[in-house]
Formats: structure tokens, sequence, C-alpha cells
């Protein structure tokens, strides 16, 4: 027999305690390695400097983290609007208009991004056909593809990009496998289509269980599904932007904020001045839809005392009719000759929550772009995503991993002194057989490294298993990530640092089988050989 | 291979402090091949000296050799190989070896490798099988284990269907013709048996000391057997009395028989 043989089959006959020794080990080498796993991927994940695009354009006075997460991640709630004309402008291939800012020597390629809607709670985005390498005539852009991640564009698996103005939809891997989506097939009838689910409707906001769903009118055919990316992106339907601009709902939505801007409640504005209200805050009455006019008059006030203050809200005197009831959202748009929608909100009130810009050059244009949002233009905010999200991880997720990681140290000492405890109580135990083997012609060192080894062994059978519990729990936590942001880590991979760290367990676990491996040292081989 | 004790002492101290002479033995030798019962009654220092002659207790003085006159060049018998890395402290393997001038360590690689030792009890361990013991014993001599051998042993002991079974699923009989087969694994040059029939039944007794005499004969060990039963000492051709060759059981006979004669 040799040596190994001699410790496994004595390990063999104390199973239950060895076992439950092991078990020990581990429960605490997989608690230090999922951290390890989770704090190494969850910062790859979330303090990624490989995006595709450098920086994040979003509302003034919004949060940078919250507009990357929204943006990135599709998490959390979209900060706020910003014009739709500044996209314009930072998207513009040829020479802008007088009064306008030229934005072409820094930026490669811009993309807008909007959100608001979803379909089966999942967010519908509205964005541009350069997401997928395409231009607005449906031709594929050479050179310019919009990348996600670095040298990463998004690829159709089937179908085609959507047009700009049509009610078309480009989804997700992940939305056309879990919702059952289709290709829409021209071939079939608008129910037929609807029945296969090549169609769908929008949901206003993101309706909580509980919530009545607000559906939205207009149909969407489903054009294009996209390979999967392993990101966010995956749980995404996109449609063009400017097919959410032909929800009435939305319209109303953007002229309510011009209100809020200027403090003007809506429902005090009695009809006859409407016109004169919309033209302060410089909006075109003219351009303003029937629809929505109809819906302001209707939601006016009841006759009643003049508000007090604010020239605009004196002599509010606007009837209510039953009609103001109704919940149909009228139609905010029409096609025009080609068939596009021409929404009829004004393009001025357009907005949108965020566009992504890919700088040229070597990241000074990029610096060029985020001082000039910082410094000259007011309208919007700019931001570096993988700096926002690195500095996430410093303040917050860096430290609290470094917590868990002190909390799972500790937790594999425990483990080391639970074998220590549990080869020691089976020296006792074992005196006789430690006498045994003495006599068979075993020497003190060799038994003492008998006992350190079996600890050791503890440690690394425990220790790999719980190396392999660690990764297995990193893979669920990347289940969740993957469910909860659509991008999970990459729980397989390992670092040296696992190595060193499994390293020390079995070299910890040789030093606790020190303790009672010089117990047994000790052991006198007669009186222990008489004893029995 | 000869054992030659002389001048042999060993002291204990008792837990009042005072010294009790256990063993005080001035000469005693153990021919190649000779096959010796040493009878004694209890407490008189049998086991002690076994342990002295196996090196698992030190000697106070004197010598313990095993003279390996006769024997081939290193004192290996045929067939073996020399263990590796063991410090024989200047003593020459070919001729004499005094383990009482060993350090612990090399004493337990000596014992290893050339003392076969079978106590009353079969001390098995439990978690291995019949072969496995066998095996066991062969495991810390530096060589590789003869695994026929030990298959061979288990078969003269009359095991040969029950190799694989563990100490607990034995009779006693079988549990101590296991450790006879331990005791003889490493082929060695002198076999110390301490009250080996002590706990078994007449029949099973006389059929465990044939067997321990047989093997030793065919492995050309020496044996020194330790009993309180006469009719098994007087089986083998020389009978020593430990109350007869060591002083220090002499003195306490006689301070015994002083403490009768004055009560």
């Amino acid at each position: 027999m040799n040596f190994l043989q001699i410790i496994l089959k004595q390990m063999r006959q104390r199973s239950l305690s060895t076992w439950l020794t092991m078990l020990s080990v581990l429960l605490g080498v997989g608690l230090a390695v999922s951290i390890m796993v989770l704090r190494r991927e969850g910062q790859n994940l979330f303090a990624q400097t490989d995006f595709g695009y450098d920086i994040l354009i979003g509302p003034p006075k919004g949060s940078p983290l919250q507009l990357t997460l929204n943006t990135v991640y599709h998490m959390d709630q979209s900060p706020g609007v910003i014009p739709y004309a500044l996209y314009e402008d930072m998207s513009r291939k040829t020479a802008p208009p007088a009064g306008r800012p030229d934005y072409r020597p820094w930026v490669k390629n811009a993309v807008s991004f909007m959100v608001g809607d979803s379909y089966n709670g999942r967010r519908i985005v509205g964005t541009s056909p350069l997401l997928f390498g395409f231009d607005d005539q449906g031709q594929r852009v050479t050179g310019e593809a919009f990348q996600y991640r670095k040298d990463k564009s998004y690829e159709l698996a089937t179908g085609r990009a959507f047009h700009p103005r049509k009610f078309e939809a480009v989804i997700g891997s992940e939305v056309a496998e879990r919702e059952h989506l289709t290709l829409y097939d021209d071939k079939l009838s608008e129910g037929e289509n609807e029945k296969r689910l090549a169609t769908f409707r929008a949901t206003h906001g993101m309706p909580g269980p509980n919530e009545k769903p607000d559906i939205h009118k207009p149909k969407w055919h489903v054009v294009g599904i996209l390979k999967p990316t392993h990101t966010a992106n995956d749980k995404v339907l996109f449609v063009p932007v400017v097919s959410l601009y032909a929800i009435a709902e939305h319209e109303e939505g953007m002229i309510d904020q011009a209100l809020m801007r200027a403090k003007i409640d809506p429902g005090k504005v009695p009809p006859e001045k409407l016109d004169s209200v919309l033209q302060s805050l410089g909006i075109d009455p003219q351009k303003v839809p029937e629809s929505l006019k109809k819906k302001f008059k209707l939601k006016s006030a009841k006759p009643a005392a003049a508000a007090p203050g604010g020239d605009l809200l004196k002599d509010v005197a606007p009837a209510k009719t039953a009609a103001a009831e109704s919940d149909e959202d009228p139609d905010a748009f029409h096609f025009d000759d080609k068939g596009e929608i021409v929404p009829d909100l004004p393009q001025e009130e357009w907005t949108i929550s965020a566009i992504m810009v890919k700088s040229r050059g070597d990241g000074f244009q990029a610096q060029q772009i985020m001082y000039n949002f910082k410094v000259i233009d007011d309208r919007a905010t700019a931001v570096n995503p993988a700096s926002v999200m690195r500095q996430f991880f410093d303040t917050f997720l860096s430290g609290s991993t470094t917590l868990l990681l002190i909390i799972s140290a500790m937790v594999t000492v425990v483990a080391a002194v639970s074998i220590m405890t549990t080869i020691y109580n089976s020296v006792a135990a074992r005196r006789r057989e430690i006498a045994i083997l003495r006599a068979l012609g075993a020497t003190r060192t060799r038994i003492l490294s008998l006992i350190c080894f079996e600890a050791a062994l503890i440690g690394l059978i425990g220790g790999l298993a719980g190396f392999v519990a660690g990764h297995l729990l990193s893979g669920a936590g990347s289940i969740y990530l993957q469910q909860t942001l659509g991008e999970g880590i990459h729980w397989l991979q390992f670092d040296k640092w696992e190595f060193i760290y499994l390293g020390a367990v079995v070299f910890i676990a040789f030093l606790a089988g020190l303790v009672p491996a010089l117990k047994a040292y000790t052991t006198p081989v007669a009186t222990n050989l008489a004893a029995s | 291979m000869a054992l030659h004790l002389s001048q042999l002492k060993k002291n204990y101290t008792g837990p009042d402090g005072s010294v009790v002479s256990v063993i005080d033995i001035d000469n005693l030798t153990i021919a190649d091949g000779e096959q010796v019962a040493l009878i004694g009654s209890s407490g008189s220092g049998k086991t002690t000296l076994l342990h002295m002659i196996a090196g698992i207790v030190a000697a106070d003085t004197g010598r313990i050799e095993y003279d390996f006159s006769g024997m081939p060049p290193d004192g290996i018998a045929p067939g073996q190989a020399r263990p590796a890395g063991i410090d024989y402290r200047g003593a020459t393997p070919q001729h004499k070896t005094d383990i009482a001038r060993m350090t612990e360590a090399n004493r337990d690689v000596f014992r290893g490798s050339h003392v076969g030792y079978i106590f009353q009890t079969h001390h098995l361990l439990g978690g291995f099988t019949a072969l496995e013991n066998v095996l066991l014993g062969m495991s810390f001599t530096g060589r590789k284990p003869d695994r026929a051998w030990a298959r061979r042993l288990l078969d003269d002991v009359g095991l040969s269907d029950r190799r694989d079974y563990k100490p607990e699923k034995l009779s006693v009989g079988q549990q101590q013709r296991v450790a006879v087969a331990r005791a003889l694994a490493n082929r060695p040059k002198l076999v110390l048996a301490d009250e080996p029939t002590g706990a078994l039944d007449p029949a099973t007794a006389q059929q465990v000391l044939e067997l321990i005499r047989k093997l030793c004969v065919e492995v050309g060990a020496s044996l020194l057997l330790v009993t309180h039963d006469l009719d098994i000492a007087h089986q083998l051709p020389r009978v020593l009395s430990l109350s007869e060759i060591n002083r220090a059981s002499m003195a306490a006979k006689a301070a015994a028989r002083s403490q009768t004669s004055l009560a």
C-alpha cells in the first residue's frame, strides 16, 4: 500500500466525519470562489471598456449612472429627454444648415435611443436603422457600422432592418425565442400575420403587475430578428424612433412636458386660449394635430373662478363633455403617398431619451464632445459609459464585494479549524491504529506526514469541490444577471487568484493537520498497543 | 540471523518517583533460525523485553545486536532490495547491528524491514481488508509491496477465500492468522510473538502456533515466542524462563518472597 492509499483508506474509515469536514471546506471555498468570480467578472461586465461607442448623450440633469444603466443595460428608467434636433445635429453627414452646430469633425456615428413603451414587459426602443448598419434608405452603410461592443455589430439572423418611417420592428434574439414572435410574411393577410405573432402592439410604459396596461393602437410588423449578442439588447424590440412619435399619447406627453416646463396646467387652459398658450411655448398651433387640440379642450376644467395669478390661466371656462371619458387613442399620424409615417407632432417637439455616439479619432474628439456639453451646450449632458460604470463598480460594488471576500476568508478559516477539530478528534480515537502503524515500521515523521497530508487532502478535495460549486453558484448568478440585465458573466473563466486561493486552502488545511499530527507524533507506541 | 542481548537494562520511574528495574539481562542469544519460547508470569517484563528487541522501547543500557554474519553480504535476504535511505549509524548489517545505539527513527525502519511482530490481540486495522492489512506490513520498508507474496501468505494461513474481508467479518482465529501473515510480510529475520495464542481456544491456538513455526522456517526467521501456556512453550525446541535470565524479575521475586515470609 502506498502513502496515498493508506490516507484514503483511513479517510474512508471515518467517512462521515471526513465528508462533513469536506462539506465545511466546500462551503467556505464555494462561497469565496463565487465571490471572487462575481467580483472579477462583475467588474468585467459593469466596468467594461469595450463599448462600441464612447459617449452617451442624455438629459442635462440626469444622473450619468441612470443614463448608462438605462441605455446600455436597459435597466432603471430613462432620466429624461433631449431634443430630437440634437440627434439630427450629431448624426448629420452633410454640412449643417445655417445656425446649426457642426459635429462632423467629432462624431463618427450617432444613433438615437428612445424608450417608454414595452411589449409583454420587454422594452421597446426607438432608434435608427444605422444601429443595424443600414441608412435611412435601407442601404448598408460602409465602414461606419454601429458597434454595440468593440468590433461587434448587430447582425440579422433573419429578415432585414426596419424602414425608418414605417411601423416595422427588428427584435432581439431572446424576444423572438421567448415571445414566439416571427417574421412578418407579406404574402399572408394582416390577420394571419397577427395570429402567427408577426405583429405586436406596444404597451405604454412598463405597467406593474396590478396595473391595467394601456395598449397603443399601432401595430408593428416584425421584419428582422437579430442574432444573439449575449447582451441586454437581446431582450429588446427595436422600432423606428419616428414610429413612436405617431402615437397620440406620446405627442400629448411631449406637449405636456412643454407645458409642465412652463408650469402651465393643461387642464385649465381654455380652448380659445390654447393657440396662444402653445405659441407662447414656441409650438406652432397649426402643426399640433387636431386630435390633440381636441383632447386638451376636453380636459379643460369646468367653469370656475380664475386661478390666482398667471395671465394664461385667467377666465378659464370650457365645458366638459362625455367624450372626455373615452380611452380610445386617436390616430396621431398619417401616411404619405409612399406609405411612410408622418407624425402629427411637429418635428420641433420630438424628443429622445439618449444618443449613442462613437467619436472620431483617439479620444480627443470625445473629450471635445464632453467639454461641449459640459460648458457650451446646456441642452444635454455627455458621459463616457465605460468610466461611469467603472466608477459605479469602484464606489459601490468593489467595496461590498471586498467585505464579502473578507467574510469568505473568515469562513475558510472556520473550515480550516473544523479540519483541525475533526482530525484532532480522530487522532484521539486512532491512537491504537497509530501505534500499530508505528509497530509495523512507520516512523514518527511518517505518522506526522500521514496526518498532515490527510488534512491537506481534505482541503484539496473539499477545495476542488468548492471550486466547482463556486463556479456553479456564479453560473446561477449569471443566469440571474442574464434575466435581469440581459447580460451574464463568464462564470467558467478562471484566473490565477482562484488557484492561489485553492493552494492557500490546501496549505492552511495542511497546517491545520499539524496540530493533531503533533499529537499523533507524540503518541507512545507501547502503551497504546497494550491499552487495547 | 542471530540475536545477542548483553548487559540489557530497562528501568521505569514509578508515579512516586521510585525507580523500578524491569529488565536486567546479562546475556541472551538466539541462534539463526532458532525457535525459542519465553515463559514468565504476568508483569515479569516479557512484553517490555519484546518491545526492546523490536526497538519499540529504547534500552537504558546494553546491547541488542542483530548478527547478520552468515547472511548475504548486506544482510538482506536474496531477492530483497536493500531499503533506501536508512542510516544504520555506523552499524554494519553484514555483521552486527546494535539497535540499542540507533535513533528511534532508524529503529522504526529497521523493525519494519527485519522484525515481524505478532501481538496477543491481532491489532489489525479495521478499515483495511485482510490483504490490505498484510500489504500494510510492507508499506514502511521503502520497498515496493509484494502483492503476490501477500496473497501467498494468506493462502498459507488458509485465508485465500477471505482476502477481501475486513477484520470485523473474520473470526478471532482468522484475525490472528491474518496478523501472522502480516508479521511475515517482509520476510523478517526475527519474529517476535507476544502471547499470539492467548486469546484463542486450544484447537485454534495449536493451528496458529504451527502456522507461525512453519512460516518462520519458510522465510528463515528466528522466533521468540512469549507465552504463559507451558503446553505451547514446550512445543518449541528451547524454552527460556524470564525469571531465570532477568535479574530484575529475580529481585522482584525475592522481594515478594521476603514480604510473604515477613507476613
